[in-house]
């Protein structure tokens, strides 16, 4: 018989306190949050595993645990538990461990997991920018004619290029140490690679684009709006970003675009989106704590990023209709700071979430391993009317 | 003396819609020839009650027949000069309220139950107590929590006691421990162990008289009037006592007798008690036996031979909470050290949910369900515990330094305890598990002997604070015990009782049945084997009449003539009427209730059954069914209380002594060409009043399939 010598890890249990996972030790075991889940399998339901994973500290485990990435914390669990547990927040706390533990250089990973370091992370970008103005001679004087973002962008491009290969990387690495690490964690099965990948990840990104999962939270159902108009709002703009890119690097187009234009009016409305999204997240999480749960620190950076970069992209826009060409490109500076914190920090942060769970649900797929099961939509319309 | 009865039908609470009062008085004034018969609307009232007292104290009434509602009801109402013997007639509960009004049916019944009732009280007389010199002293037996807790409790509510300890110091396992569970709100923090100021407390009173290393040798007599033997250092010390509380504790199971766990092998494989002496040992550093290292991991594995049919098949609700106890003794002495329990279910009875949820939190206690298939000892003498069927999905193995076996308890009534010089023996009958008890379900410290009451372990496994609750409430039953018997008064269920059963020795032919019959060992024999009646001992169930063949047994208020004279003035349809007549002899701790119980929501059922209330089922003689076959009764019912192992009769066994009496007269019934069938035994609880129709049609159809009995013509 081969043995199986358990090894828990009381360090990783404190760390998962901290993480959003505070009350992981009240679970008493009753597997209510797996029933109640709409997206959890019949066959080997969760989060109730996942809980006495994170009670004993078997960090590999949960750290390979595909089903973590399942869920979309929509608090059903949470809310029926009669022990107070939050399994829903454990999970949570689950994925913002993962961000960390598989963060390229690590010590970012822990940076971005703590208030102290704030300052500092900030520090980074306007000090970079700073001294690429100065070295251009940008900062003596606002440059002359119509207020155009680009001949500031054409200043700061070469940061973001750098940073954005450097951000590939890192991700790159963590993704790969993720992947593996559930390839090994995780038993394979019969059905292991029958999907193959393209089919896995193209089944992967439809979930993704349609919320389809998502969709099926029941108990925090406003938390799916709102991370439905933040998640199609930031896709409009990465798009316009790129067009703008592209456009004037490579077509030499005319900026900035007027208002009438398409394009333009695509990134009007993924600003709105977005800001119109995180507004709701945040009503979320101050006022429905019960459905949301607690927010920590690290669920509020990530917000508190996204809500800046809306609400100063969208008022950069302004200042440039208005004509006051220092506040604008001042604000513009701000605007590209808060970017440069999403986008450079990215592996790091809550925002890597977006790739995890897109691996995580590609390689559920890959391996065979179960699907939510079908009856799932039927029972949540119970949940409902006991609730 | 001369009885002079007087009847007093109530027409209130919809009798008189149902019945014709007027036809049911002249059952008495002209049937049965009674001078004084009253009809009043509301005879409960004071105008109701001086009308009879008025009967009493002017016409020299001395026998009272009452007409009116059940006799579970305003019994304090209807009760007057001791001297005069009082019968209830049920016509509110069990005719009024359960049968159709003014039907030909519904006023034959009312009038049966009027004859039954006067011929009762002319045969019936008020009860005699057996009153003798009491010694209201209490004897408690085990100076462990439980008994110190019971000694002070009586003291302090003015009692003498007794108190006698094998071994040579008090306290008893709590001793032993190094913290006891919390023992006040909110249950989160352990406690010092507090067992000497209890001990310091007992010695203040000078009531308590304390015999340590002593043994009862001997216990002789009846409650009120103990003969107690005390063994000390080889001498025998005599004491006179009233009643008994006996909390002589638990042992913990032999982990030895369990295979695989590796107990008595793995020096580090030890119990739920040794763990306690290494905590008191090492003074809260928890150190291995094997090499007194510190231990930085070990596994509780709970339910150690306990909820297993080899071994202990029931749970002793406290081993979860030793071992979430101990669990903080370990990560109090090591704050890194980690603890595992295996359990099978947590149980932790009550406000220690509260210790519960407080020890999960702790980051270092992991707690899985699962079935252990293994322990094996490492090169270093730790110790690798192999887990089938755990939460986390998978077969698992742990490593520790030290495996504690949470072993349950043993009651500790295998030894001569009580050494009572009865007939039936000198210990308490057991139940299935070797707890001494009566009745589990409604009665608890009650044993199978009268004034002997169990408290703590010895009664059921317990934690110290239910130990505590236990001995007051054992206290307070020995107290009740001796205080009923000064007045000759039987104790529970029948309490307030003040009859007893007389023998006509003349008859007896010494069969034994009754000494050997008695639920409560009260009746011993003489040298030839004739029973010596203890009434202080007797419960007054009449199991003891129902056994008699001689009928030699009867009580003051109930006896086989009474029961049989009531049967007798039934009025039986002749044959030619199609009528059956069905009599049920119903218990009247639970079948009849449940009756009562049936009127009061106006549940009704078939009209031609009579009841008659017995003691208990085992108080049924054969002889009744005999007259009643005879006497062309077409069918018989024995309702009582369930019977068997998880029994709920109030006398243990007289339901279930009932049923086998039957079973052998079936034979008889046959040899005189009458189907066995005709009587039953049935078992109905106080709760299911509503099955009582199903019951009666289902066996009035079975009757009604026999056809009259054929002995009615005669």
């Amino acid at each position: 018989m081969a043995n199986n010598i358990i090894e828990t890890d009381i360090d990783f249990i404190k760390d998962i306190k901290k993480l959003g996972g505070s009350s992981l030790k009240n679970c008493f075991q009753c597997a209510t949050c797996s029933v109640v889940c709409s997206l959890s399998s019949d066959d080997k339901p969760f989060p109730r595993k996942e809980m006495i994973w994170a009670q004993w500290g078997l960090k590999d485990k949960l750290l390979s645990d595909p089903d973590v990435w399942r869920c979309y914390q929509c608090g059903d669990c949470t809310v029926y538990c009669p022990r107070g547990a939050k399994p829903g927040e454990v999970m949570g706390a689950v994925r913002n461990y993962s961000f960390m533990h598989y963060a390229v250089p690590g010590f970012m990973g822990k940076a971005l997991g703590s208030a102290k370091y704030l300052p500092l992370l900030l520090a980074v970008p306007v000090i970079l920018f700073l001294v690429v103005l100065q070295l251009m001679g940008a900062l003596s004087a606002v440059p002359a004619g119509p207020i155009a973002f680009t001949r500031f962008d054409n200043y700061v491009d070469a940061i973001f290029i750098i940073v954005s290969v450097l951000v590939i990387i890192a991700i790159a690495t963590g993704i790969s140490r993720f992947w593996k690490n559930m390839d090994k964690n995780n038993p394979h099965n019969g059905n292991y690679g029958r999907a193959g990948i393209v089919n896995s990840i193209i089944a992967a990104a439809s979930e993704v684009l349609t919320h389809r999962n998502f969709k099926k939270c029941d108990a925090n159902n406003m938390r799916y709006t709102g991370h439905l108009a933040i998640f199609y709002g930031f896709i409009a703009l990465f798009i316009v970003t790129a067009i703008v890119f592209i456009g004037d690097r490579v077509f030499q187009m005319e900026l900035p675009m007027s208002q009438m234009n398409p394009v333009k009016i695509l990134g009007n409305l993924g600003a709105v989106a977005l800001i119109l999204g995180c507004a709701i997240a945040v009503y979320n999480r101050v006022s429905r704590k019960k459905q949301s749960g607690e927010s920590y620190y690290y669920d509020w950076l990530f917000l508190g990023i996204l809500s800046l970069i809306g609400v100063t992209g969208l008022l950069s826009e302004l200042i440039r209709l208005s004509g006051n060409a220092p506040a604008a490109y001042w604000t513009y500076f701000i605007h590209l700071t808060f970017v440069f914190f999403l986008i450079g920090y990215f592996p790091y942060s809550k925002f890597a979430h977006l790739i995890y769970r897109f691996v995580a649900i590609v390689y559920a797929r890959y391996a065979g391993l179960s699907e939510p099961a079908e009856e799932a939509v039927s029972g949540n319309i119970e949940t409902k009317s006991i609730a | 003396m001369d009885k002079k009865l007087g009847v007093y039908i109530c027409s209130g609470c919809d009798i008189a819609d149902s019945v014709d009062v007027e036809k049911l008085t002249k059952v008495g004034t002209e049937e049965q020839k009674i001078p004084v018969c009253r009809i009043h609307p509301n005879l409960c009232n004071q105008e109701g009650v001086g009308i009879i007292k008025k009967d009493i104290q002017e016409q020299g009434v001395n026998a009272v027949v009452i007409g009116a509602c059940s006799p579970r009801v305003h019994f304090d109402t209807f009760s007057f000069d001791p001297s005069v013997y009082v019968e209830r007639v049920n016509l509110r509960e069990h005719v009024a309220w359960s049968h159709v009004p003014k039907e030909e049916d519904t006023q034959m019944l009312a009038e049966d139950y009027v004859r039954m009732g006067i011929v009762k009280a002319k045969k019936a007389n008020v009860p005699k107590p057996y009153i003798e010199n009491i010694n209201k002293t209490l004897l408690v037996i085990g100076g462990g929590i439980s008994g110190i807790t019971s000694a002070i409790e009586a003291a302090k509510a003015g009692y003498k006691v007794i108190l006698v300890e094998k071994t040579p110091v008090l306290g008893g396992w709590m001793r032993r421990w190094y913290k006891q569970l919390p023992q006040k709100p909110p249950y989160k923090e352990l406690q010092d162990v507090d067992i000497e100021n209890k001990i310091s407390d007992l010695k203040k009173y000078p009531g308590i008289k304390l015999y340590t290393s002593s043994e009862i040798e001997k216990i002789s007599g009846q409650p009120g009037m103990f003969d107690v033997s005390i063994k000390q250092d080889g001498k025998t010390v005599t004491e006179k006592a009233g009643s008994v509380v006996i909390a002589t504790g638990w042992k913990p199971y032999d982990a030895s007798k369990i295979d695989g766990l590796g107990f008595g092998k793995y020096s580090n494989v030890i119990n739920n008690v040794i763990m306690e002496d290494i905590a008191v040992q090492g003074k809260g550093s928890i150190k291995r036996p094997s090499d007194n290292k510190e231990v930085k991991s070990v596994v509780f594995v709970q339910c150690a031979g306990s909820r297993d049919k080899n071994h202990l098949p029931y749970c002793s609700s406290v081993c979860c909470l030793a071992s979430l106890k101990q669990a903080s003794y370990v990560r109090s002495s090591n704050p890194d050290a980690k603890v595992y329990i295996v359990y099978k279910d947590m149980r932790t009875p009550g406000q220690y949910e509260n210790f519960y949820k407080d020890k999960q939190a702790d980051d270092g206690i992991f707690l899985t369900k699962g079935d252990i298939s293994g322990i094996t000892e490492n090169a270093d003498k730790s110790l690798r515990v192999n887990v089938k069927n755990t939460l986390i999905g998978e077969d698992i193995d742990i490593d520790a330094d030290m495996v504690v076996l949470a072993t349950g308890m043993v009651p500790a009534t295998d030894a001569s305890i009580l050494n009572l010089q009865y007939r039936q023996g000198k210990e308490l009958p057991m139940l299935k598990y070797g707890f001494p008890d009566s009745n589990f379900i409604c009665f608890p410290y009650e044993t199978q002997r009268t004034a002997i009451y169990a408290a703590g372990c010895v009664r059921q496994p317990a934690e110290s604070k239910t130990c505590k609750d236990d001995a007051t409430g054992a206290a307070l039953k020995a107290i009740q015990a001796v205080e009923l018997e000064s007045v000759g008064s039987a104790v529970h269920p029948r309490a307030g009782d003040l009859s007893y059963p007389i023998f006509f020795m003349q008859k007896c032919t010494s069969c034994k049945r009754c000494t050997e019959e008695c639920p409560f060992g009260a009746i011993d024999e003489d040298e030839k084997g004739a029973p010596k009646p203890n009434p202080n001992r007797c419960r007054r169930c009449g199991v003891c009449m129902g056994a008699c063949p001689e009928r030699i047994v009867s009580f003051d208020n109930y006896s086989v003539d009474i029961v049989s004279s009531m049967i007798k003035s039934i009025e039986v349809p002749g044959e030619e009427d199609e009528k059956l007549r069905i009599i049920a002899l119903a218990c009247e701790n639970d079948a009849y209730p449940a009756f009562d119980i049936a009127g009061v929501n106006r549940t009704l059922y078939n009209p031609n059954m009579r009841i008659i209330p017995v003691r208990c089922l085992g108080s049924v003689n054969i002889v009744w069914i005999a007259d009643a076959l005879s006497k062309g009764i077409d069918g018989i019912m024995l309702i009582g209380c369930k019977y068997g192992d998880d029994y709920q009769c109030h006398f243990i066994k007289g339901s279930e002594l009932a049923n086998k009496r039957m079973e052998n007269l079936k034979e008889v019934l046959q040899r005189l060409v009458l189907e066995p069938e005709r009587v039953k035994v049935m078992q109905l609880e106080i709760s299911d009043y509503d099955r009582i129709p199903e019951l009666m049609n289902d066996f009035m159809a079975k009757v009604n399939e026999l056809g009259p009995n054929p002995y009615k013509s005669f």
